[in-house]
């Protein structure tokens, strides 16, 4: 009789489990690390943790692009989504501002929806009310509100498990950025670069919400690095950290960038390099002390954040294999780095840009002239959106190729006199951009390794949407104007296109839903699932 | 429309001021006869282009608020010279459709793979851009003639005032 039951389970619980997809299951580290065993997955932000926002997906390629449709739409309370989903054994996980919800993969349908409601005396300064996504370990989603809180929730509930105070958001703080989950801990930046905030990035528990380490971008006194700025300005200097990082398991290292100085269009107040604004920071995973930094645009005074989603990868470099880290920069410029100890190995504008004659051999920016804001305005490129900003840049291993959203846009960047108010609006200036006519976009494909242009596929108008990449040969990226579309991932020649009706400024992601391949965007307050 | 984060409370508190200020052009003292200015209008066929108080074609822009939203001085310059003040986002242009049709119009809308147009009898198009032969976009040309030319100083004054008088719908 036991044998038989034996048997009966062995047959059943196949059928079963195919039946339910929208079973709940528990993500420990191991498998985030090894993503790539489980392809039909989106464990992290990027898919992995080396920020390729890659899939290894195939079923949908070149040849049968063309034939996707939308399978089902999930509309969102808030308009202007910039979630990029998690995605664990067919469900869903989603966030808004101050919001989160689980979706069943085959329909759309929410399983649970959790809202934590938003203080009335809160206000984003310098961005809109947004959230990018979450992030799991374990049996937790991990999330991020714009008042300051790490929630943890409850996979199978969305009930709190428990929720951890990052900040004050009555001082300029906040969060918008998806958390990143590694081995025991979940790490997040804030927001705030322009309300003269001191910026962050934390680790907490994962299991018990309690903090682990802090590393505060902006050196205090007798701090390595404090020499760069001058009187009290270090303590409004900004370098907010709001969008996710990435991480080196083999290293032990997180990586991180950091944002702008504040105020960021008057850098009077804050003469010298300002460190560690405008840097890739590699922080030890177990205390959060600096391994090593890089900064981009020293003394900022342009807006110019390198809060970039750091890419991961080794390729050879002059004959050796190297362990790189690479970044298409807000300040037009793509870079190349030994991601073990921060050396500089290539860089190179891949937009239009007019602050900089080039890098030195260190990578350090060799300015140009009349590239600074003034009180009556200097057009310089890119504009202080950059020319890319949040959304995520992939790198395909099958073609070596890193493909960014591009814009290419200048402005005219004034300069004004601002005095510090605490949670106000600390700027210095601001901007004005060109008009539409003469601004474009692009789908830019640069070697990885080097920056080489290999191809580029215009774009009506700069884009704010991100890369996804797949092992189909594919690239799929949105525009401003709705189209929600796919290139060839070595030509850049379009294959397919669907117009979604609203202006994406989120982040693909690719999974399977009953072993079929799926891909899904965020197109203002609508997310889209297609699939063949 | 994007939020202007980026601007100080004294710069909002300008811009709502000129904002204000734009829907709301203080009458002026013209030249000109109006009642005149309205049968030039009908004369000159501007209704083939504009809806005026209902009447008419919206291939340009209306004008039945124009003394509202433009003082004597820009309507003017826009009867003299039309190429000077082309309205934002009045983009005119020029479609090769694979048939071997030109297409001339007004651009509706555009975005990375297709553009959308209104020709001057009112027709739609909707074109996939990588269809078509050939697109140009006619910057700095309009389909309004110049009427600087064609009309006496006096007739433009009256055409001129009977656009002013024109304050939108009470």
């Amino acid at each position: 009789m036991k044998r038989l039951e034996q048997r009966l389970w062995i047959f059943l619980l196949p059928l079963f489990l195919l039946s339910c997809p929208a079973t709940f299951a528990q993500v420990p580290f191991e498998r985030i690390v090894n993503a790539d065993k489980e392809p039909g997955n989106w464990l992290t932000y990027s898919r992995d943790l080396q920020g390729h926002r890659f899939s290894p997906l195939t079923e949908i390629n070149t040849q049968n692009v063309s034939q996707i449709k939308v399978k089902w739409a999930f509309q969102f309370p808030d308009d202007r989504t910039e979630v990029s989903p998690i995605v664990i054994d067919s469900v869903l996980y989603i966030t808004g501002p101050n919001s989160a919800a689980a979706l069943d993969g085959r329909t759309g349908r929410a399983l649970w929806t959790c809202r934590r409601p938003i203080p009335s005396d809160y206000h984003s300064i310098g961005f809109g009310h947004t959230n990018r996504g979450p992030a799991v370990l374990d049996d937790k989603l991990f999330v991020a509100t714009l008042d300051g809180h790490l929630l943890a929730l409850d996979l199978k509930s969305g009930a709190e498990r428990w929720s951890a105070e990052v900040l004050d958001y009555k001082l300029g703080y906040s969060m918008t950025m998806a958390p990143l989950a590694i081995d025991g801990k979940v790490v997040v930046g804030v927001s705030g670069g322009e309300a003269g905030i001191r910026g962050f990035i934390d680790a907490y528990d994962a299991k018990t919400g309690a903090q682990a380490w802090r590393f505060w971008t902006i050196p205090g006194p007798n701090e390595p690095g404090h020499e760069t700025w001058s009187g009290d300005a270090w303590k409004t200097g900004s370098g907010a950290t709001w969008v996710t990082g990435a991480y080196d398991p083999e290293l032990k290292l997180v990586y991180w960038g950091v944002g702008n100085p504040g105020p960021d269009w008057n850098g009077d107040v804050r003469p010298g390099d300002n460190l560690y604004t405008c840097s890739f920071v590699a922080l030890d995973v177990e205390t959060g002390k600096l391994r090593w930094y890089f900064q981009f645009s020293p003394h900022d005074t342009h807006d110019w954040d390198a809060t970039h989603v750091p890419m991961l990868f080794d390729a050879q470099v002059g004959g050796t294999k190297r362990k790189l880290i690479a970044v298409a920069n807000r300040n037009a410029f793509y870079y190349v780095l030994d991601r073990g100890t921060g050396e500089f190995l290539a860089g190179k504008p891949y937009a239009k840009q007019t602050w900089a004659k080039g890098l030195d051999t260190k990578g350090r920016p060799i300015p140009a002239a009349n590239n600074e804001p003034s009180k009556e305005g200097n057009l310089i490129w890119p504009n202080l959106n950059g020319a890319t900003v949040w959304f995520s840049p992939s790198y395909d291993p099958q073609t070596g190729l890193v493909y960014v959203s591009t814009r290419e846009i200048g402005a005219r960047y004034f300069k004004r006199e601002t005095p510090y108010k605490v949670g106000t609006f600390f700027a210095g200036g601001g901007e004005e951009e060109l008009t539409s006519d003469d601004a474009w976009g692009a789908i830019k494909a640069l070697q990885a390794e080097s920056g080489e242009l290999r191809w580029e596929f215009k774009l009506h108008s700069p884009p704010w949407a991100g890369v996804l990449s797949t092992a189909g040969g594919l690239v799929f990226s949105g525009s401003d104007e709705g189209n929600f579309y796919a290139l060839d991932a070595r030509t850049g020649k379009p294959l397919w296109d669907f117009q979604t009706g609203g202006a994406i400024g989120a982040n693909p992601v690719s999974f399977t839903i009953d072993g079929h391949q799926c891909i899904a965007i965020a197109a203002d307050r609508v997310l889209y699932v297609f699939g063949l | 429309m994007p939020e202007a984060w980026y601007l100080s409370q004294e710069e909002i508190a300008s811009v709502a001021a000129y904002v204000r200020r734009l829907g709301n052009v203080v009458p002026e003292v013209l030249p000109g006869d109006p009642a005149r200015g309205k049968a030039i209008y009908a004369r000159n066929g501007c209704s083939a282009c504009h809806i005026l108080d209902g009447e008419g074609s919206g291939y340009g822009p209306e004008l039945t608020d124009a003394g509202a939203r433009r003082g004597s001085a820009r309507l003017r310059e826009t009867l003299q010279n039309p190429t000077k003040t082309i309205p934002e986002k009045f983009l005119f242009v020029e479609a090769a459709t694979p048939s071997g049709q030109t297409i001339r119009g007004i651009r509706l809308n555009e975005d990375s793979f297709t553009i959308q147009l209104k020709d001057q009898q009112g027709r739609f198009y909707s074109f996939r851009k990588s269809e078509l032969r050939d697109l140009k976009k006619l910057r700095g040309e309009t389909p309004m003639p110049p009427y600087g030319s064609v009309l006496s100083p006096a007739d433009l004054d009256d055409l001129i005032h009977f656009l002013a008088s024109q304050r939108g719908k009470p």
